[in-house]
């Protein structure tokens, strides 16, 4: 769990947006197919502990997707879906995106990826997501600490598991 | 208790107050005269600000003095750190699939 520190978040206090960059070491083209193509989502999306399977995923301009995040036993944590505004490769994907069983449905962030191109085998990567509200926003915040708590939970079987 | 502690910094007369008292301890008189506000509009932020422990208020003498908590700002900077490493790690991991793809992409 070393953390090298390369991602940047910026989530500033009574705001509804937020933004997450990184920089990779690859062209636009590349990180921009890793982001578009559903069988290499599935190899990185997952937090620890978890795998995504995706059963819609139609990645064009006024195109959907949905997928289903599951525990190491494939028991179903959650589902994703969206619908998808614009792709413009290798620069722009903009989706909604909405967390499915929430007690009110309505949740829905708009979300807008950028592909930037520093030189021919560098990109930066820019998330910029809009909340409908302050709340929302930090509730999908907040939801990093559940995700680390799944991976806790994950050693804890393990751990039970060897006795 | 964390919630009520980015309510009280969303407010800009209250992180304006948070980065005077910051820099030194300052007295109500000498902290209302920073603003155009009266100082029953700067006592109440005050108040917020002391609730939810970013502000202390210390008697020194006949005066009251507001001492800012670095303790509570630290919470808050902690607070998007799981989030962050829920990225990173994300990251991390496309790191691998990027190189991967790039590898391909030389052998054809």
């Amino acid at each position: 769990m070393s953390s090298n520190r390369k991602t940047q978040i910026v989530a500033q206090a009574g705001k509804q947006e937020l933004f997450i960059s990184r920089v990779f070491n690859a062209p636009p083209e590349v990180v921009f197919r890793a982001f578009s193509t559903p069988d290499l989502l599935e190899q990185f999306f997952a937090p620890a502990g978890t795998t995504v399977k995706f059963d819609v995923a139609d990645f064009r301009s006024g195109g959907k997707y949905r997928y289903t995040q599951c525990d190491a036993n494939g028991n179903a944590l959650a589902a994703f879906s969206g619908v998808i505004h614009e792709v413009t490769s290798p620069e722009r994907i903009i989706q909604t995106q909405e967390m499915e069983g929430l007690p009110q449905a309505g949740h829905v962030v708009l979300e807008a990826m950028h592909f930037e191109r520093i030189s021919d085998n560098q990109t930066k990567l820019t998330i910029h997501d809009v909340c409908m509200s302050v709340a929302d926003r930090d509730a999908i915040i907040e939801s990093g600490m559940a995700s680390g708590l799944t991976a806790i939970f994950d050693q804890l079987d393990e751990v039970l598991n060897g006795i | 208790m964390r919630r009520d502690v980015f309510q009280a910094i969303a407010d800009p007369t209250r992180r304006a107050i948070l980065s005077l008292i910051a820099l030194q301890a300052m007295t109500p008189n000498a902290l209302s005269e920073h603003f155009n506000s009266s100082r029953q509009a700067v006592s109440k932020h005050i108040k917020v600000l002391t609730e939810c422990q970013l502000v202390n208020q210390v008697q020194s003498g006949r005066e009251i003095y507001y001492h800012f908590n670095p303790e509570t700002m630290k919470e808050v900077a902690d607070w998007l750190e799981p989030f962050r490493q829920l990225w990173e790690d994300r990251f991390n991991q496309l790191d691998s699939v990027l190189d991967q793809l790039k590898s391909n992409q030389h052998e054809q």
